[in-house]
């Protein structure tokens, strides 16, 4: 195992260096990639409807087919290897160079964007509530405020956006940070916890999955950008994900990308669920 | 380059020392509670009547050969279906089920140590059984068990980070919290790794100091 590896780092460092129509710099993560015809996508499985896992053990959802998009646009034959990676240290391993860019549901905020860059967002969402029935009746009335009381327990997912609003909308209740997404809908589900606050498109299909012991309070009481992240000084790669992102949004993609995700929804049925 | 940005730490000063006060209190229950659950699994291992010794070694063998990840899950969520489970609780009794099984083996092998002839003479002395293991063989098979039952406690105090799965916030979730605030895994899990240390340090120092006095005749 060590020759070839050795061998490969050294024809990496020769490309790199010695090739005429290389310039003097290393060669930018687009040149890469392009070059390798492989485009290395970092997800986090698990949040539906964007990235999830299909019963064959197929990754499938709206970023999948967002990465898709992507490749296809490079052309040359460019294809998608998704790495997974956990939600915590999903931008460290960016950094570390295990994939070249994050598309991953991930909102934009100031403090994300001091560990790596930003493209213009692809998506654009908020935080919505989960509730518990046994604990909460539905009302048109009842609003995020309302559940700011001690006693009340917030369920949320570590180091998400949801955990951020949550720590912001609750002073008085109780947080409870959980691994995942579905632990957090799992803690509502079993009336362990009153509330989850997580990401509306999440929230939405929860609750239709969990109709008898749940209901989803969707108007968002925070807005937020999914943006697709890249290494600081990617400039090069941020300004063509930018150019390509407003050719999906505005070349009728990114409507019937929707359309499959959130509105028909076929894929329900090729992903394990609970049943409830 | 990594910058390090360790003025961020100090604000985080009382949310870690709940957390370590947290840690603490769910590996003190689940050391006693799991103590005692392992000395009785102990002693009904090496106890005459076959079927209890059986049950022993099979609770012993079920929960050595599980992750203790798994028992914390299956109490908490799979448990938690049924009837409300704290995360306290799922804490407690996952560490407190999952160590009992080694300090089980711990004080069997302890007992074993003990030379036979003692029981045999001790019963030929007219003692029960009961009264050859309270008065002969378990006062020298503790004294013999002190070691390797120093290092399953503190085994068990790094496990309880484990609690962190099913939202304990003990140390490591809080850890995790604050990392996912500031991005300064290196200055918050250097701080967390000190107080993990400096509290198994304390532990296995306390317990030489009570081995040396026990070894005293």
């Amino acid at each position: 195992m060590r020759t070839p590896a050795l061998l490969a780092i050294s024809l990496v460092l020769l490309s790199g260096c010695g090739g005429p129509s290389q310039s003097a710099t290393r060669p930018s993560t687009l040149d890469r990639i392009l070059s390798t015809k492989v485009l290395r996508v970092g997800m986090n499985p698990g949040y539906a409807p964007f990235e999830m896992v299909d019963t064959d053990g197929n990754l499938i959802g709206f970023d999948v087919d967002v990465a898709h998009y992507l490749a296809g646009q490079m052309g040359n034959g460019v294809r998608v290897e998704v790495q997974k990676s956990d939600w915590d240290p999903i931008i460290a391993n960016l950094n570390a160079g295990k994939f070249d860019l994050i598309i991953s549901g991930m909102t934009r905020t100031p403090q994300r964007a001091l560990r790596c860059e930003f493209t213009d967002p692809y998506f654009e969402t908020g935080q919505a509530l989960l509730v518990n029935r046994a604990k909460w009746k539905p009302s048109a009335r009842l609003t995020v405020r309302d559940f700011d009381q001690p006693g009340v327990i917030v369920a949320t997912k570590l180091g998400t956006t949801g955990e951020i609003a949550a720590r912001k909308a609750f002073q008085k209740a109780t947080i409870k940070t959980m691994e995942t997404e579905s632990d957090a809908a799992l803690e509502v589900d079993a009336g362990r916890a009153d509330v989850m606050v997580y990401d509306k498109p999440y929230i939405a299909i929860r609750a239709q999955e969990s109709p008898q012991r749940t209901f989803a309070i969707l108007e968002p009481f925070t807005k937020e950008y999914l943006a697709i992240a890249v290494r600081k000084g990617d400039t090069e790669l941020r300004d063509w994900l930018n150019l390509t992102i407003f050719e999906l949004k505005t070349s009728g993609t990114w409507d019937s990308l929707y359309q499959t995700w959130f509105v028909r929804m076929p894929w329900l049925e090729r992903v394990k669920r609970p049943t409830s | 380059m990594y910058t390090w940005h360790w003025e961020q730490i100090p604000q985080y000063f009382p949310l870690i020392g709940a957390a370590t006060l947290r840690t603490l209190q769910i590996s003190v229950v689940s050391i006693v509670l799991g103590s005692l659950l392992g000395a009785l699994a102990g002693l009904m291992r090496v106890q005459p009547v076959r079927p209890i010794r059986f049950l022993a070694a099979a609770y012993v063998e079920l929960l050595r050969n599980i992750p203790l990840m798994l028992v914390l899950y299956l109490i908490y969520f799979g448990l938690g279906a049924f009837f409300p489970v704290s995360p306290f609780w799922a804490a407690v009794v996952g560490l407190s089920v999952f160590e009992g099984a080694y300090v089980a083996e711990i004080a069997r092998a302890g007992i074993e140590s003990v030379d036979r002839g003692q029981m045999e003479a001790a019963r030929s002395l007219g003692m029960s059984w009961l009264q050859s293991m309270r008065h002969v063989i378990v006062p020298q098979a503790v004294r013999r068990s002190l070691p390797p039952l120093t290092g399953q406690f503190v085994s068990l105090v790094k496990d309880s980070s484990l609690a962190s799965l099913v939202s304990y916030e003990e140390l490591m979730l809080v850890g995790r919290q604050i990392n996912s605030r500031i991005f300064s895994p290196f200055e918050v899990f250097l701080t967390i790794g000190a107080i993990y240390f400096a509290l198994c340090l304390t532990l296995s120092l306390l317990s030489r100091w009570q081995e040396a006095r026990l070894a005293r005749p």
